[in-house]
């Protein structure tokens, strides 16, 4: 039977070939396909055309997508263009942090391979219905797309982050793409700690805790890979060993072990040295700025909060001194128990509010006081009291009061982090400062 | 089974096998050829006109969200460049942008807005850039397709939204106005002028088909409100502010009245209603609102009815001074008292006050107001049988409760006729809400309306 059949088989067919052959013009019809175009006319070259064909597309063999296409991008989202005054800014930030340095790490070979041959740059983000923004997403190991860079500023420093750790978390989706991390990375944190979309419900803090980057790594191992890469590369190591500081002993445990894992892959799948690779590109980066430039009134940070039971909050030997008396002052006063302190930049311009939380019989409370901010240097400033008439608690608080309106400060980190700082006594550093959690 | 698929692939052979010999093009062109010969014709007519064009683009909205027009100009040029001016606020009316479009199909034949400029503000989803819904800006497209073309004009309509675009040819009046930067003025005059007159009757005849309208600047929404079997009825719709009028985006039709725009006549400092013929009639400015003050007070409204010490008389300037004076004697400035429809048959009195430090706060206490048949308003105190809900005494009202019982006694001991006043009062051409105890001409109290 079988046979029969494919001989009938075989019959049809050379009829079907003949048959469709018989009429056969002599036409080329690929060439008919390839003219079929329905994008209307041409669209002559621009200058920002040109310098993304010199600087990216010939050397780098990367086409940059920036006119408007709906089909590259959902088609149910209010999603808008990018402003063409952001194109070259982005490509040049593409170039300097991302191409040039891993180009310096690798071969012509890899840099003309690897990266994606498209990136899409989109001016908004792309909203979710979780309630969480896309500003990244790379596909099949070709293409990313870039969102939210119509609010991209090159010239500060936390936009540029923002941007490039995009696009380095992007690239290690390519990467994995093209070569699989081992399967040991996936079980260094607990399967349940991954949460899928329901990350967004968490905070870093608590990613921390549980040896993730940041909250969004929680969402699923890929996620959890290309996020360590990007924070390594972009924020840089000061910042990561911050995070693990603060992760607590099994958080931290975690976070070396995916940090060793990601050195590896990188030595071992694609030959690349990720320490010379990220110090490279911390090189290159514009300086991190002081804390004295970011702390203050409508700053990055507004406030840092001295919390007496936090120890990677340091106790400096003046400050560790004067404390017994602070809580017992303030104890005193209608039976306060000391919270934490919170000195405030952001109420008003030019002035500290010192504002003491605590928790009394009855509940909780805070009562505050409040300085003007005297500058003495371009760096350093006394605090002077201000409205000291306001009252029982101004009275009921000498040590603090003193202490703040008797020294001249400034503004430091604490060490090596970048999440911790506070006033600095000049002249005394090593003994005598007081810091907290800048928020 | 197979058989039937070797016969279909016999059918299949001889149908392809004969193909070109059937084929019949229409006009004796292939698909891509007719359609990028429309695409060419769409585009030209756009980059043709060298003027440029004014835009109207109406964003979809939502009911919770809605969004009036914005006006744009447009200028097109061969080389897929679009400059762009816009009245979205006052920096896009001043500084031109400009960015790249494309004729192009998307679905049908399309203007699409490719790269960042002004009509991309209305469909941001960020609500940094537009005040509008997070992830979805106005509700707004930047991607229209051409639904009719006219002489001087095209219509669009907006491929994800629906949003909808007209452009009309620019004139020279209209590039006068952009040079001048005086494409914004018409919203702040229109705003003044309704300040003059909060009254402004569309119907042509007095009493036939009474219907008033409002302006919301902020929104760019108008709303028509009119009485059917004594029922009030309302509709917003849309505008663009145009040089001097307000292009609507939709026509309202009411009865006789039939509106596409309104427009402004400064130097004769009136309005005109322009139907969709162009006929002009004016709207006319009347001294009453469309409801009675009885029934502004006894309709569920929310807007807040507001009693000034300047517009008190005789009795009733006593009585606040009084209030005045006992509020004074217990550390608070009173600055006006007023009236808002709390629930279906209840309104809430608020105190406004200025305490001793400086800080404004407010006192409400709530009545049951009823109008009787022979038309008169009367207040009973109200008192919650919702445990915890006593909304005769919240916000301040006890702490002030004993400086205000003069006052307090005078609504619910007496029953009030209650009408507009208008006239010259206190200086001022104005109408006043009043309330005048029945049997009493000398004492009403008179309360700001617009």
């Amino acid at each position: 039977m079988k046979k029969i059949e494919k001989n009938r088989a075989i019959l049809y067919l050379s009829l079907f070939i003949l048959l469709a052959l018989g009429c056969k013009k002599t036409e080329n019809l690929e060439d008919q396909v390839n003219k079929m175009d329905f994008s209307g006319d041409y669209r002559p070259p621009t200058a920002i055309d040109q310098w993304l064909l010199e600087n990216i597309t010939n050397p780098y063999n990367i086409k940059i997508k920036y006119y408007w296409d709906r089909s590259e991008l959902s088609l149910t989202k209010s999603i808008t263009p990018i402003d063409e005054n952001k194109v070259i800014p982005v490509a040049q930030t593409l170039l300097k942090y991302f191409l040039q340095p891993y180009r310096s790490e690798t071969t012509d070979y890899f840099i003309k391979t690897y990266p994606p041959k498209q990136y899409i740059f989109v001016g908004s983000a792309e909203y979710n219905s979780n309630g969480s923004v896309t500003v990244g997403s790379a596909d099949a190991g070709k293409k990313i797309t870039l969102f939210r860079l119509n609010s991209f500023n090159p010239d500060n420093r936390d936009s540029l982050l923002r941007v490039l750790k995009t696009i380095h978390h992007e690239f290690g989706h390519i990467l994995h793409q093209n070569a699989i991390y081992s399967p040991d990375y996936k079980s260094i944190s607990a399967p349940a700690d991954y949460l899928g979309d329901e990350w967004v419900d968490h905070t870093d803090a608590e990613a921390y805790q549980l040896g993730f980057v940041s909250a969004y790594a929680r969402n699923q191992p890929n996620e959890d890979f290309a996020e360590m890469i990007a924070i390594l590369l972009v924020y840089g190591q000061r910042y990561f060993d911050n995070i693990v500081e603060m992760a607590g002993v099994a958080g931290a445990a975690k976070l070396r072990a995916k940090e060793t894992m990601i050195v590896e892959y990188y030595r071992q799948l694609w030959n690349i040295d990720f320490r010379a690779l990220q110090s490279r590109i911390q090189s290159a980066l514009p300086p991190e700025p002081t804390l004295a430039s970011i702390l203050g009134y409508h700053k990055k940070f507004v406030e840092f909060k001295f919390v007496e039971s936090d120890a990677s909050i340091k106790k400096s030997t003046v400050f560790a001194g004067l404390l017994p008396a602070i809580k017992s002052e303030l104890l005193g006063y209608g039976s306060r128990a000391l919270d934490y302190i919170l000195f405030n930049f952001d109420e008003i311009q030019g002035e500290l509010r010192v504002r003491m939380y605590a928790t009394y019989p009855s509940g909780s409370t805070n009562n505050s006081l409040r300085f003007k901010i005297i500058p003495v240097t371009d760096k350093t400033f006394k605090l002077q009291l201000y409205d000291p008439a306001s009252g029982s608690f101004f009275n009921a608080t000498p040590t603090l009061r003193n202490y703040l309106s008797s020294n001249t400060f400034k503004i430091e980190y604490q060490g090596a982090s970048t999440l911790i700082g506070g006033f600095y006594v000049v002249g005394q550093e090593q003994t005598n400062f007081v810091t907290g959690i800048l928020q | 089974m197979k058989k039937y698929l070797y016969y279909s692939l016999l059918i299949t052979a001889m149908l392809l096998g004969c193909k070109k010999n059937n084929i019949e093009l229409i006009d004796g062109k292939t698909p891509e050829a007719r359609v990028n010969e429309t695409l060419a014709y769409y585009k030209s007519t756009l980059v043709d006109y060298d003027k440029g064009w004014i835009a109207c683009v109406y964003p979809a909205g939502t009911s919770n969200y809605p969004r009036g027009g914005y006006t744009f100009y447009m200028k097109f040029t061969p080389d897929g460049k679009v400059d762009m001016y816009s009245d979205f606020n006052n920096n896009t009316i001043v500084a031109k942008k400009q960015s790249a479009y494309s004729v192009q199909i998307t679905g049908r034949p399309s203007l699409n807005f490719d790269t960042y400029n002004y009509i991309h503000l209305l469909a941001d989803p960020s609500t940094d850039v537009n005040g509008g819904e997070a992830g979805r800006g106005y509700y707004s497209d930047f991607e229209f397709g051409f639904k009719k073309i006219y002489a001087d004009s095209v219509v669009f309509e907006g491929n994800l939204y629906k949003s909808k675009m007209v452009l009309r040819k620019a004139t020279a009046q209209d590039l006068t106005a952009l040079e001048q930067h005086s494409y914004v003025n018409l919203k702040n005059d229109i705003q003044n002028y309704a300040l003059l007159y909060p009254f402004l009757y569309v119907n042509p005849v007095q009493g036939t088909n009474n219907t008033t309208v409002l302006f919301n600047m902020a929104t760019r929404m108008l709303t028509f409100n009119w009485k059917e079997n004594g029922v009030m009825q309302e509709k917003s719709i849309a505008f663009a502010a145009v040089l001097d009028r307000l292009v609507l985006k939709n026509l309202f039709i009411n009865g006789d009245i039939s509106i596409a725009e309104i427009r402004l006549d400064k130097s004769k400092n009136q309005l005109f209603l322009v139907d969709k013929a162009g006929k002009e009639l004016a709207i006319r400015p009347e001294n009453n609102p469309l409801e009675s003050f009885g029934e502004r007070i006894s309709i569920y409204r929310f807007t807040a009815l507001r009693l000034q010490k300047d517009n008190q008389a005789g009795n009733g300037a006593t009585l606040y001074n009084n209030t005045e004076t006992s509020m004074n004697n217990g550390g608070r400035k009173l600055q006006y008292i007023e009236i808002t429809r709390r629930a279906i048959d209840t309104v809430i009195v608020n105190y406004r006050y200025i305490n001793s430090s400086g800080s404004g706060y407010n006192a409400y206490k709530e009545y049951i107001l009823k109008v009787n048949n022979n038309g008169q308003v009367t207040f009973t105190d109200f008192v919650s049988k919702q445990t915890g809900g006593n909304y005769n005494n919240y916000n301040n009202s006890g702490a002030v409760g004993a400086y205000v019982s003069e006052f307090h006694n005078f609504l619910t001991q007496n029953a009030f006729d209650a009408d507009y006043e208008t006239g010259n009062i206190n200086g001022g051409v104005q109408t006043l809400g009043r309330l005048k105890v029945s049997t009493n001409n000398n004492y009403f109290l008179r309360w700001n309306v617009n």
